[in-house]
């Protein structure tokens, strides 16, 4: 096995030996992957947008420092857009669940295919709903143009269908709340409604799904345009949450807590 | 005049001692202006002072008790506190005060209250009746303790102590009950010039295995037919209410710092009482404000001891094998346990390894010369505080009601020998600090242990009980660095953590300066260690002191997963053998629209305020960030936090 771990190679410059903030209920290492399709202006991680020479390591390494881990129950991969890389990403998969450890993966959804071949391998989803399933919205939000933006709602249109009908999966879709940008009332049951249709009442009924709303926290932004926004405040989160017609809803705030059920 | 110049004479001749018998102490009257005006003599020496018109009265009282008790013992043991060689703590009440209690609320619940210890100057209160009454009790105990003790005053087994009262209360009058005691813990604010009592709870979430059968004491008798056994779910209950109390905080959303709550870890909570370590961890991950006290390990006793971990972390625990362990267990003739510390006196170890230059034989010579100094300052605190107790001048901890055993067994007091900097002494000695190099982690057992061995020889010479324990070390971790960065500059630059450069700018106008040694043998704050890794290596010290110590996890900004902290904490409980930890986190609270958010914060991400006050754990306690030492202020910017994004 040690020939294959040392050959299988990722993008992933960081490793993050504990988090309490990253997978729901358990504590977890997280691995960041770089490289990414999109260049969303609000991004926190956008640092690690380009997969760079230096950031190719074997995950041998990244096993390693996951064995010596005794504390975590889970490991999650975030990124960049850790499904660019989904061959590693299933490896790596394979032998997190060997270890007994929760495998959860971040995802903005635009990979479908990709995402198909991983779910046998995974706990967990976390998946971006931007804004509206719009090209329109989602040009704006995801800092691509128009016809781009097109194929791009096409896919997280396709990811969200797979994954709110597949089993053993739990799923949890996030939008990330930007005054004056995404958070109005019509925005948001936008999103509820296309989520309705599908499968996510159905999904969630299992306990299988979750919407969860984040906070938007300007200061690390990649564009100074978002960084001079405001983030949201804790109620403005709240009154959003109660005026989304979906069930097991989530807030994520600084000034609250992490992934906090509303209802 | 003719005092100064009689006492100039009797130096000349070698009288000493007559000296300092006729010499008198006092304040210039510029430095006594300081004092009432918050500034000056050690005003931040201890974090828990806020600047009142009682504390202004204690440092002054401080200021000549300090200089007072100086030379009134011998000069080897003033000297070597005066050089940094040792750092005797609480030296204000080194002729006045023991250290610290854990006491047994059996106690009063059977002989009931005198806060005056004689019943002369306060009424006296018979046992009580009633559950709001034995709740006032209970914290008036602790508020009258701490007039007669310099440390922090606990509970051992509250919650299983006070079920007979919790029997046949609805939970609205167990949750009034929790949060009564909570205020009346942090409003009480009279101890030790103007500040709460320095309190700790023990929170069993059931029966341990050794109250089981125990006979019920309360409302004045030894029940005959009711065993603490029979109240396992009053005991439950009254735990979930005070961490429900305790997650809700004050009225203005701000954490109860004290009583500090310490959730005992044993293998069957994890199995039948989930909801109550989940609690915990929720208050954790609020707060920070949970300790965990971990009876897992087989170090500490298991199930058939009776231990503490109180206030700043020191451990004291009693098994069937030591004395009157039954009659203590069942209150015959009401006997009952009485756990704490008499003193403490620290050791600078950095300095032991300056003076060794390298040579370990050398070093352990070293250490055992300032620990004979220690054990010298020790025994002298022994006679006067058995003096003091014999001349009824401890009246609180000598108390005999209605010809009761006293409150407080004197003797069984441990005479305790600290150290701080065990990191900056190996980082000296064998080239390495202890996260860089296996060698200097096992070099640091290797000398923990023979001053393990050098403690059990004392208390098999004097027949006093002496032990080996972390110091909290809040001022001492300053005092020790800034006097060795004075007396052995050459090395101590080298090691001393903090900020060195300011330090050296201002080292002739102040000693309150940014640098400090690492307390006990915990790894440097600011080391980028994994937080597995340093479990890896401050685990190994916990089983070789017989005193306690604490794991920091220091945790970063946000607001971490509650449930992930639970299993967190789960691991840290069965796979290690950290017997103390607690999470801290660091909290802003805006002044502006009142919010407490963790992490520290540069504006309010509520209200966008910059006009904010900052908390965060300090040695063993939480308080305002303001009112800590440069040192400590120092410290906290350096730690290494377990990095949440």
């Amino acid at each position: 096995m040690s020939t294959l771990l040392s050959q299988v190679k990722a993008y992933a410059p960081d490793v993050l030996s504990l988090s309490l903030v990253d997978y729901p209920k358990e504590p977890a290492c997280v691995i960041f992957f770089s490289g990414c399709n999109l260049r969303c202006p609000y991004c926190q991680n956008w640092k690690l947008r380009e997969a760079k020479e230096e950031d190719l390591v074997s995950l041998e390494s990244i096993i390693l420092a996951l064995q010596r881990n005794f504390l975590v129950s889970a490991c999650k991969v975030t990124g960049g857009e850790p499904l660019l890389q989904v061959d590693a990403l299933i490896e790596l998969g394979k032998l997190v669940k060997a270890r007994g450890l929760k495998f959860g993966v971040d995802t903005n959804g635009t990979l479908p295919e990709n995402l198909a071949r991983l779910l046998p391998h995974v706990d967990l989803i976390s998946i971006d709903v931007k804004s509206a399933l719009k090209p329109e919205s989602y040009s704006k939000i995801a800092g691509i143009d128009l016809p781009k933006a097109n194929v791009v709602v096409k896919n997280v249109v396709k990811s969200l269908k797979q994954l709110l009908s597949c089993k053993d999966v739990y799923v949890d879709v996030r939008t990330v709340i930007i005054p004056g940008v995404n958070d109005s009332v019509s925005e948001l049951k936008s999103i509820a409604e296309d989520l309705k249709k599908l499968g996510y009442v159905e999904k969630a009924g299992k306990g299988e799904a979750s919407y969860t709303l984040v906070e938007f926290v300007p200061e690390n932004a990649y564009s100074e345009e978002f960084r001079s926004k405001r983030n949201p405040k804790v109620e403005e989160l709240l009154e959003l949450a109660s005026k989304i017609d979906l069930p097991n809803v989530h807030v994520t705030h600084r000034a609250l807590g992490f992934f906090i059920k509303v209802k | 005049m003719i005092r100064e110049i009689v006492n100039v004479k009797l130096l000349e001749h070698g009288f000493d001692v007559y000296r300092n018998v006729y010499t008198r102490v006092g304040v210039p009257l510029w430095e006594v202006f300081e004092i009432d005006n918050a500034s000056g003599f050690e005003a931040r020496e201890n974090a828990n002072l806020q600047p009142n018109p009682e504390t202004f009265h204690k440092k002054k009282a401080d200021r000549l008790s300090k200089e007072a008790y100086l030379l009134m013992m011998p000069s080897y043991i003033a000297d070597a506190h005066i050089k940094g060689d040792i750092h005797i703590h609480d030296l204000e009440y080194w002729a006045t005060r023991p250290f610290c209690q854990d006491w047994d609320l059996r106690y009063f619940f059977y002989y009931g209250l005198m806060p005056d210890g004689t019943g002369t100057h306060t009424s006296v209160a018979g046992p009580a009746k009633h559950a709001e009454v034995a709740i006032l009790h209970a914290a008036k105990v602790l508020g009258a303790a701490q007039t007669n003790f310099s440390g922090g005053q606990g509970f051992y087994n509250f919650t299983v102590f006070m079920a007979p009262y919790i029997r046949g209360l609805s939970d609205k009058e167990v949750h009034q009950l929790a949060q009564m005691f909570l205020y009346e813990m942090t409003q009480l604010y009279v101890a030790r010039g103007g500040q709460p009592v320095f309190s700790s709870i023990q929170i069993e979430s059931g029966v341990p295995k050794v109250w089981q059968d125990a006979p019920v004491v309360s409302h004045g008798k030894i029940w005959r037919d009711l065993r603490y056994g029979d109240l396992e779910d009053e005991v439950h209950r009254f735990a979930l209410a005070l961490l429900d109390e305790y997650l809700k905080g004050d009225f203005t959303g701000k954490m109860f710092n004290f009583p500090k709550p310490e959730v005992v870890q044993r293998k069957r909570y994890w199995s039948e009482f989930e909801d109550v370590m989940l609690k915990a961890a929720e208050l954790s991950a609020k707060y920070g404000s949970t300790y965990y006290d971990n009876l897992i390990p087989a170090y500490r006793g298991g199930e058939d001891g009776v231990s503490c971990y109180q206030c700043c972390a020191y451990c004291f625990s009693e098994g069937p094998g030591s004395e009157g362990f039954y009659d203590k267990i069942e209150f015959r003739d009401g006997a009952h346990f009485s756990m704490g510390g008499l003193q403490v006196v620290t050791v600078n170890l950095p300095r032991a390894a300056y003076k060794a230059r390298g040579d370990d034989d050398r070093l352990l010579e070293e250490i055992r010369q300032a620990m004979e100094i220690a054990r010298d300052a020790l025994l002298l605190k022994y006679r006067l505080m058995k003096r003091q107790w014999e001349l009824g001048l401890i009246p609180f901890a000598s108390q005999r009601p209605r010809g009761a055993p006293p409150a407080v067994d004197i003797d069984g007091l441990a005479l305790t020998i600290g150290f701080v900097g065990v990191n900056e002494m190996v980082q000296h000695h064998v080239g390495y600090e202890l996260h860089e190099h296996p060698e200097a982690q096992k070099f640091a057992l290797k000398v923990l242990i023979e001053m393990g061995k050098i403690v059990n020889e004392f208390s098999a010479q004097t027949g006093r009980r002496f032990a080996l324990a972390r110091t909290p070390a809040e001022s001492a971790a300053q005092r020790l660095a800034v006097a060795d960065l004075i007396h052995y500059p050459r090395y101590a630059k080298e090691v001393v953590k903090g900020d060195l450069e300011s330090a050296l700018k201002m080292i002739d106008e102040t000693k309150d300066l940014p640098v400090y040694y690492t307390n006990g043998p915990h790894v440097n704050v600011s080391a980028k260690v994994p937080l597995e890794q340093r479990i890896l290596i401050e685990q190994r010290f916990f089983p070789i002191l017989s005193g306690g110590n604490i794991f920091h996890v220091w945790l970063a900004e946000a607001n971490p997963d509650p449930e992930a902290l639970m299993k967190l904490n789960r691991k840290l409980a069965m796979e290690t053998w950290i017997g103390y930890w607690a999470h801290t986190k660091d909290l802003t609270l805006c002044l502006n629209c009142g919010y407490t958010v963790g992490g520290l914060q540069e504006s309010c991400p509520v209200c966008r305020s910059k006009s904010l006050k900052y908390y965060s754990r300090i040695t063993g306690y939480y308080q305002e960030v303001d009112s800590w030492n440069a040192a400590k202020k120092q410290e906290l910017r350096d730690r290494y936090r377990v990095p949440i994004r």
